[in-house]
């Protein structure tokens, strides 16, 4: 973590200055709450990496015994989980939460607590599923839960206890999450911030909050109906009792696939921020790339079901979820030309920042081309449930969003610490990553054509795959090396990196303005914009407002306890179902009745 | 939940002038929305999927829910008029019209208690069937928010006999009674989809 | 210093050299077992012809992308003393074309696609072979309702008659998955029918063009063994496939055992179906065995037609010499490991519900069988062919 600290203003007598873990553990400040979120997404990244290169390297050889079923079927479980839940996700609440408010001209978000119980709820949640480790039991059934193997009957253990329970508590991280985000956005702009004058990264975190409040708590009823089948036997997916496992399947994908759109729309929104600010041009077609944004959040809710293609729902709905996928390919193509439109004519310089954005576009075409391959409903039954599906993924996944974060980190390091980073190690951390990148999944898409399904702790040595795999699983290692050369640059520069200064890259955008990093306040005046590019347009002005003559009137949220016990009274209230004491979750309960009451009767001002 | 509003000149004024947490909840709400939706799709998906009974025609009583749904209404009109009164002023009145929404949303969930407890002795349980699965697993979610509902109100109940609830920050009660009515449209769809459709 | 070499050159050529290469490499055939590149059906080969439709399309895409952005970035790299370029917002004109374009397109896949989605999924005629396939934690079972015949793991097709798998789960989702012969379909447990409704069964309709063996494995995770959940459509001439069904229904006393030699990586379908001239007499171990097996546990679950073996919870093991594998591909069908897996099946498949000699399971007690009846045992098994 940084140990620049900027001065603080804390205008109140009689609110002790706290530093070291205890300011930390009570902070409501985004900026703050923004690196926590980052630092343990990142930690999460490694967790999630050495399970892949585990599965990897069961896989590099036919037959093999180097992990057995069980526990591969645990890796590839808590992979997926890891990699969604762990990183994804909780990488783009980080961007959002630190980038965000500073982008529209806030000192904060609409509320401050409630941004810190979404990460405390999230950190000890995460703890919670990966505890699961230690007892030997860690979820098993894939990171998709499938009905009916996920039901007692056919998962007797612990390890999809630890699921549907580490999931659910997750899941109330994020719509907090997505609360706060929707309000702040909406009514927190600086004067002159009108909606069609955000940056774009602001425009991609509003839709994925919306996205995330509408999709997570479908994914909460269909926990709320596995848990009940598991501890108090409800028969919601009991077939003797009638149930559908089918239902399953529909309530997990209509989350599911607005789920990668939460994933990509970040990224997507790194990119244009990104590539606007090296190609020293606005970004082509800003309205476009809103509407396109909107239209994949929207038309994202009505293609759920072509995850299930292979399940026999029938030509009719077969056909819808077809069409509909392929013309959720329109805007998503739209915004590739966007960007490649805004790059033409400009005046590229390739910092790493910018190697990664254009490799984005590029990769992430890749992956949106097996995607369209997907939707080519007929072939997708071949192509489902093999390993042409985990290249598609990934390659957007590692493509798209990836690449697309890894970007961000190098773009908006300067404002978050101070620093620049090293830009030697972040070209040679870009091309290793690169080449790792398609040399692990490249292969995957003859894998998977070849015959080999997924989920497969081994292979036959009859399939003739083994050579395919073990070049899959050597471009698994030099991507982790990759990785691990990037987090080396981070943490390196964190001590040596050059001084940044407020705007290094000459961007566009308000959080450019403020000093680097910000002071806790953000501005010592909320800036007057009148443009998309302020800093191009109105630097003199929006400048001497953000780090000129402050506001004697500056008024910054306390810090406050009561998020950090609210969080452990929600993780009680799930973890304590797996005490063997029926009212064990009602301690949970009180403890977060108590949290919630002290919170709502602290003072603000 | 209920943290006093930014009202003091020290906050910049709201982008749309709604107040933050009033619009805070009404997002909140659209993601309650699904939530419930999701059980009532269940519910729907389910519906006459029942392997072996008792089915809804057999147990549910639509004449007493009828009557514990007319008290659920009831109490989103006391909101309506607490409100005004707690707008205007009228201590007494608040005082008055925020108890009897407790009042009544307890004797709803009497209404719910008994319910329960009735069908449990007509054989009806969460293991017993899909209809008992999904019918007490839906009305016990809205139960427990009509619960948490209660609760807070009468937290607010309690700051208003104290005198610390009045015209100026009246919107804590406002959201408050915006929760209610949701929770109250809630049970009319569940009402008119369990009870009536049959 | 890495940024004098032309990054973006190199890597342009090395990913079409490599597609151009894979490309070539995926038309290779047979030596690839499970290969979608290869299909022996017209089901299959539809798919592939809607496939390649969209490949070429969206390739075309992806080619112009990458050309366009290799393009950019060597043309509008920065230059030192360069003005700031021109600030443009966009274009209306380009941004219409290249929305209607890509819908255009979006036309040209999906009309094939739509066709291709009804006409695979027309009901099988009435002349169609039926076959029920379930699924099961971790085999599969055939049911030839005709025929009356029932097998496990491999089954018999005549080539040249439409075939119609009628498929469900016993117990979670699985999938069904033979590539050679076209796609996957779910098998999904079915959820107890009410009177006069149909269970929701998933069907594949196919009909093979050529004799040959073509493998497949489940395609759903369902557990701890779902990567050994191996099946083998053994395609044959209609003769030949009449005469397997009588060998099903009335089998034929067990020849002298074979050697020890994988009973049937069965590329020769001619072989597997040679009745042994004149039925030498029966040799005494798998006599014995046969003996044992009818009087064991074994009997619970398995069944061998024409037996009093008739359990149905386990695999059939008619003609259980036939199989490539034992335990649904956990290891090839010899007499070792035949042993072996009677003795303790679940070193050889973790997960696998059979009790072994000496360990219970699933509900079952260990069969406590010695090693020398389950020699025999085995002998007998490996004999059924």
């Amino acid at each position: 973590m940084s140990t620049v600290e900027a001065a603080v203003t804390q205008p109140h007598a009689g609110a002790p200055r706290r530093t070291g873990v205890w300011a930390w553990m009570t902070t409501v400040d985004h900026k703050k709450i923004g690196v926590l979120y980052g630092t343990t997404a990142l930690f999460f990244f490694l967790v999630g990496g050495l399970e892949a290169l585990l599965i990897r390297i069961q896989l590099s050889r036919p037959e093999n015994d180097f992990v057995s079923a069980e526990t591969y079927n645990q890796l590839f479980t808590m992979h997926g989980t890891t990699m969604i839940f762990l990183v994804g996700m909780p990488l783009a609440v980080a961007f959002f939460n630190y980038i965000v408010p500073l982008q529209i001209g806030a000192r904060d978000v609409a509320f401050p607590r409630l941004n810190a119980l979404s990460y405390w709820i999230f950190l000890i949640g995460a703890l919670f599923l990966n505890s699961s480790f230690l007892v030997g039991a860690a979820p098993n059934a894939g990171w998709f839960g499938y009905a009916n193997l996920t039901s007692p009957q056919y998962s007797p253990g612990l390890n999809v206890d630890f699921w549907v329970l580490g999931l659910q508590i997750l899941g109330v991280a994020s719509i907090m999450g997505g609360v706060n985000f929707v309000t702040t956005i909406i009514n927190m702009r600086a004067p002159g911030m009108r909606l069609m004058r955000m940056p774009l990264f602001t425009w991609m975190a509003f839709i994925t909050s919306f996205l995330i409040i509408t999709a997570l708590p479908v994914l909460a009823v269909a926990l709320f109906m596995l848990t009940f089948d598991r501890f108090w036997g409800t028969l919601f997916f009991n077939t003797a009792a009638g149930g559908d496992v089918v239902l399953w399947q529909h309530l997990f994908w209509m989350f599911g696939h607005p789920e990668v759109y939460i994933l990509i729309l970040p990224a997507f929104g790194i990119l244009s921020d990104v590539i606007p600010t090296f190609s020293k041009k606005p970004l082509f077609g800003y309205a476009v790339m809103v509407y396109s944004g909107s239209l994949i959040g929207l038309i994202g809710w009505g293609v759920w079901a072509h995850h299930m293609f292979a399940v026999g729902m029938g030509p009719i709905p077969d056909a819808f979820f077809t069409i509909a996928t392929m013309i959720i390919a329109i805007p998503t193509g739209v915004k590739i030309f966007n960007w490649i439109a805004t790059m033409w004519g400009g005046q590229i310089r390739f910092t790493s920042a910018m190697m990664y954005a254009t490799a984005a576009v590029a990769v992430f075409t890749i992956g949106g081309v097996s995607g369209i391959m997907h939707a080519t409903s007929p072939h997708d039954l071949q192509q489902t449930d093999t390993y042409f599906v985990v290249a598609h993924f990934h390659y957007v996944l590692l493509g798209g969003l990836v690449l697309g974060v890894f970007s961000g980190i190098h773009y908006w390091f300067p404002k978050v610490t101070g620093r620049m980073m090293d830009e030697k190690l972040g070209k040679l951390a870009f091309w290793i990553y690169l080449i790792g990148l398609n040399l692990t999944f490249m292969p995957m898409h003859w894998i998977g054509l070849l015959g080999m399904p997924r989920r497969i702790f081994t292979y036959s040595a009859s399939l003739n795959l083994e050579s395919l795999n073990m070049l899959a699983s050597v471009g698994g290692f030099i991507t982790g090396i990759a990785v691990l050369v990037l987090f080396y640059n981070l943490v390196r520069s964190l001590r040596h990196g050059d001084i940044a200064g407020p705007n290094p890259w000459h961007a566009p955008t308000l959080e450019w303005a403020t000093e680097s990093p910000p002071v806790e306040h953000n501005f010592n005046r909320i800036p007057v914009v009148h443009s998309r590019e302020p800093l191009w347009l109105e630097a003199a002005d929006v400048e001497a407002a953000a780090r000129g003559e402050p506001d004697p009137n500056i008024h910054m949220p306390p810090s406050s306890y009561w998020p950090i016990f609210t969080a452990v009274g929600v993780n009680l209230t799930f973890i304590l179902m797996l005490a063997p004491m029926w009212w064990a979750p009602l301690i949970g309960i009180a403890w977060t009745a108590v949290g919630v009451i002290q919170w709502a009767y602290e003072p603000v001002h | 939940m209920t943290a006093a509003t930014a009202t003091t000149a020290a906050h910049p004024p709201t982008s749309t002038g709604l107040d933050m947490w009033k619009l805070g909840f009404w997002v909140f709400l659209g993601s309650e929305t699904l939530f419930f939706g999701s059980f009532i799709g269940t519910y729907m998906v389910y519906k006459g999927e029942s392997v072996v009974g008792p089915e809804p025609t057999e147990i549910l009583n639509i004449p007493l829910t009828s009557i514990s749904t007319f008290v659920l209404l009831m109490s989103s009109l006391a909101v309506v008029i607490a409100l005004d009164a707690l707008q205007r002023g009228s201590r007494k009145g608040a005082i008055f019209w925020i108890l009897a929404i407790i009042v009544l949303g307890l004797g709803f969930l009497g209404f719910q208690a008994n319910e329960f407890t009735h069908f449990y002795h007509e054989g009806l349980t969460l293991q017993t069937n899909l209809f008992g699965s999904t019918f007490f697993v839906l009305t016990g979610f809205h139960g427990a928010h009509v619960t948490v509902g209660v609760i807070w109100l009468f937290l607010l109940w309690v700051d208003c006999l104290r005198g610390r609830l009045g015209p100026h920050n009246a919107i804590r009660f406002e959201i408050a009674g915006l929760y209610w009515h949701f929770v109250d449209i809630v049970w009319i769809a569940i009402f008119t989809l369990i009870y009536l459709i049959n | 210093m890495i940024d004098r070499l032309s990054p973006r050159r190199v890597r342009g050529v090395a990913a079409v050299s490599a597609s151009l290469a894979g490309f070539a490499a995926c038309t290779g055939g047979t030596e690839y077992p499970q290969t979608t590149f290869h299909p022996v059906t017209q089901y299959g080969e539809m798919l592939n012809a809607v496939f390649l439709n969209t490949f070429w399309w969206t390739i075309g895409i992806l080619v112009l992308v990458l050309v366009l952005i290799i393009y950019v970035v060597f043309r509008f790299r920065e230059r030192p003393g360069m003005p700031r370029p021109k600030q443009i917002h966009g274009n209306t004109q380009i941004e219409i074309l290249w929305t209607i374009v890509p819908a255009i397109i979006v036309v040209f896949i999906a009309v094939p696609t739509v066709q291709t989605i009804f006409e695979t999924q027309r009901r099988a005629s009435e002349e169609a072979l039926t076959i029920e396939v379930i699924g099961h934690q971790w085999w599969w079972e055939f049911n030839y309702p005709e025929q009356g015949v029932r097998t496990a793991n491999l089954f018999y097709v005549p080539i040249g008659r439409q075939i119609h798998l009628q498929m469900h789960s016993a117990d979670v989702v699985h999938s069904f998955w033979i590539p050679r012969l076209g796609g996957k379909r779910d098998v999904v447990p079915l959820a107890r029918a009410h009177e006069g409704q149909e269970p929701r069964y998933n069907h594949i309709v196919f009909t093979v063009d050529s004799a040959g063996t073509y493998s497949g494995q489940c395609a759903e995770f369902c557990g701890a063994a779902h990567a050994i959940m191996m099946t083998t459509a053994v395609a044959v001439a209609p003769a030949e496939f009449d005469q397997w069904v009588a060998s099903m229904q009335h089998a034929p006393p067990p020849p002298p055992p074979a050697p020890d030699t994988v009973a049937a990586t069965v590329t020769d379908t001619a072989t597997v179906l040679q009745a042994p001239a004149g039925q030498p007499a029966l040799d005494p171990v798998a006599e014995q065995g046969r003996a044992i097996f009818l009087r064991s546990a074994c009997v619970a679950c398995h069944a061998v037609s024409n037996t009093t073996a008739q359990g149905r919870v386990g695999p059939s093991l008619t003609r259980f010499g036939l199989r490539p594998t034992v335990g649904a591909g956990a290891r090839p069908n010899t007499q070792e490991n035949v042993e072996a897996w009677i003795r303790n099946p679940r070193a050889l498949k973790a997960g696998t519900l059979m009790p072994g000699a000496q360990e219970a399971a699933a509900g079952f007690p260990p069969t406590g069988l010695s090693d020398e009846e389950i020699r025999a045992v085995a002998t007998y098994l490996r004999s059924l062919n």
